[in-house]
C-alpha cells in the first residue's frame, strides 16, 4: 500500500510540475486551470483502471471541447438520482452510473488519491514559496 | 435413494407427494411386500427388481396375518398404498381399475396429509393393535418427509452465495441469501472507508459515516482548489526561474522532489535515512520511465 501510494505520489508530482510549467508558458492562467491540471495529472497517473479517473478525464476533456454538452448531461442525470447516497454519487466522479458496491470501492481509492494529491501539492507549494 | 425411483414417482403422480413418498421408501418397500403378497403383482416385482432382496427381508418381517388384516381393513386401499409407495405406474393403473377412490385421494390431498395417512396405514398393517404407537410413527415419518422436501429445495440457490450461512431464525430462500451477502460486502467496504477517513471510527451509523466521508472528500476537494489557487499565484510569480530551467533538469537536480513528495518538515517514516536513498532511486526511475 505504501509503495503504491509512493509511486502515485512521485508520478503525480512529475506530471503536475510538467503541466505547471506548461501553464506558465501561456499568457493567461487562472486557478481553475491549475486545478484541472492537478486533477488530470492525478487521473492519468491512476490510469483507466478506475472509474473515477476515467470520469475525471472525460469530464475535463469534454468540458474544454464542448461545455454545453456536459451541462445537458448533468441535468439529465440529476433527475434520476437516489435519495440516500446521492450525495456521495455526486461527489465521486463517475459515481452516477455505478452500483453501490463499486461506488464504495471507488470512493476508497478516490480518497487515497486525493489525500496524496493534497500532500504533494502542499509540499510543492512550500518548496516554491520559500 | 435411487434417482430412477424418484423420477418414476414424479412422473406417475405428477405431484410432490410421490417424491416425498419415495423419500421414505423403507416403509413403502414394506408395503410393497404386502401389496405383492396380496395381489401377486408380477409387474411390481419386475419393476422393483433391484429391491427384491430388501423386499424379501421386509416380507419376512410381515406375517401372513397382517397381510390379511390389511386387505380386510382397507380393501384394495392397502394395495393402492403399496403401489403409490413403490411409485409404480402399472400397479397404480391396476388399482384404478379395481377402485378409483385412491386416485381421488391422490389428486385432492396434499403431500403431508398423504404421507401421514399412508404411513399410518402402513403402520396399521404392521402393528395393528397399538394406535398410539402408529400415530407417533406416522408423525415421525411425515416429519422425515418434510425434511426431505426441505433438502430438495435447499440446493436451489446459486453457488456464489453458498458460503453464506443462515443463522437461526434467518430466512433461507435465495433472495434473502443474496441480499445478506450484498449487505456483508457493503459493510466490509464501509469499514475500509472508515479506516481511511480520519476520525470516522467513532461514528456509529451508516448514514453518519457516509456524511463524514462526504465531508472529508469535500474538504479534500476544497483543499485542492485552494492549493491550486495558491500555486497559481506562486507559479506566476516564479515565472522566470522555472522558465530558465531546461526541461531535462527538472528531475532531482532542479527541485528536491523527495521533499516535494514526502514533505520536509513532516515527521514521517519516509524521512528516515535508510529509505530516503531508495526513494531517490525510485523517483529517478519513474522520471526516466515517464520521459
Amino acid at each position: 500500500m505504501t509503495t503504491r501510494s509512493s509511486i502515485i505520489r512521485t508520478r503525480f508530482a512529475y506530471r503536475f510540475l510538467r503541466s505547471l510549467r506548461k501553464l506558465n508558458q501561456k499568457e493567461k492562467t487562472n486557478s481553475r486551470r491549475v486545478k484541472y491540471a492537478a486533477y488530470v495529472s492525478m487521473a492519468s497517473v491512476v490510469g483507466s483502471k478506475r472509474v473515477w479517473s476515467r470520469a475525471v478525464l472525460s469530464k475535463i476533456r469534454n468540458r474544454s471541447l464542448n461545455p454545453n454538452l456536459v451541462k445537458k448531461k448533468k441535468k439529465k442525470r440529476r433527475s434520476s438520482e437516489e435519495s440516500g447516497f446521492g450525495e456521495l454519487r455526486k461527489i465521486v466522479p463517475g459515481g452516477q452510473v455505478m452500483n453501490f458496491y463499486n461506488l464504495l470501492d471507488e470512493t476508497a481509492d478516490y480518497i487515497n488519491c486525493l489525500t496524496s494529491q493534497v500532500q504533494v501539492m502542499k509540499n510543492i507549494l512550500n518548496l516554491l514559496s520559500t | 435413494m435411487d434417482p430412477p425411483i424418484i423420477n418414476e414417482g414424479s412422473f406417475s403422480a405428477a405431484n410432490p407427494s410421490s417424491y416425498t413418498l419415495a423419500e421414505i421408501w423403507p416403509f413403502a418397500a414394506a408395503a410393497n411386500g404386502g401389496g405383492n403378497g396380496e395381489l401377486g403383482g408380477g409387474g411390481l416385482g419386475l419393476r422393483m427388481s433391484s429391491f427384491t432382496g430388501l423386499l424379501e427381508a421386509a416380507a419376512n418381517s410381515i406375517n401372513e396375518s397382517t397381510l390379511t388384516e390389511q386387505s380386510g381393513r382397507s380393501g384394495g386401499g392397502g394395495g393402492a398404498a403399496g403401489g403409490s409407495g413403490g411409485g409404480n405406474v402399472g400397479v397404480r393403473k391396476r388399482d384404478m381399475n379395481s377402485e378409483d377412490d385412491f386416485s381421488k385421494f391422490v389428486s385432492t390431498s396434499d403431500a403431508n396429509d398423504l404421507d401421514g395417512s399412508v404411513a399410518k396405514r402402513l403402520k396399521a398393517s404392521q402393528s395393528k393393535e397399538e394406535n398410539g404407537a402408529s400415530k407417533v410413527e406416522a408423525e415421525s415419518s411425515s416429519h422425515t418427509a418434510n425434511k426431505g422436501t426441505e433438502q430438495s429445495s435447499k440446493p436451489e440457490p446459486p453457488k456464489d452465495y453458498i458460503h453464506v450461512r443462515a443463522r437461526r431464525g434467518q430466512a433461507t430462500d435465495s433472495h434473502s441469501l443474496a441480499e445478506r451477502a450484498r449487505r456483508e460486502k457493503i459493510s466490509e467496504r464501509m469499514k475500509i472507508l472508515q479506516d481511511l477517513v480520519p476520525g470516522c471510527n467513532k461514528v456509529i451509523g451508516k448514514a453518519l459515516v457516509l456524511d463524514e466521508i462526504i465531508n472529508y472528500i469535500q474538504s479534500l476537494q476544497r483543499q485542492v482548489e485552494f492549493l491550486s489557487m495558491k500555486l497559481e499565484a506562486v507559479n506566476s510569480r516564479m515565472n522566470h526561474p522555472i522558465e530558465t530551467n531546461p526541461s531535462k533538469d527538472l528531475a532531482p537536480s532542479a527541485f528536491d522532489t523527495t521533499g516535494m513528495i514526502f514533505g520536509t518538515q513532516a515527521p514521517r517514516e519516509y524521512a528516515q535515512g535508510t529509505q530516503s536513498e531508495w526513494l531517490h532511486m525510485q523517483v529517478g526511475n519513474s522520471f526516466d520511465r515517464a520521459t
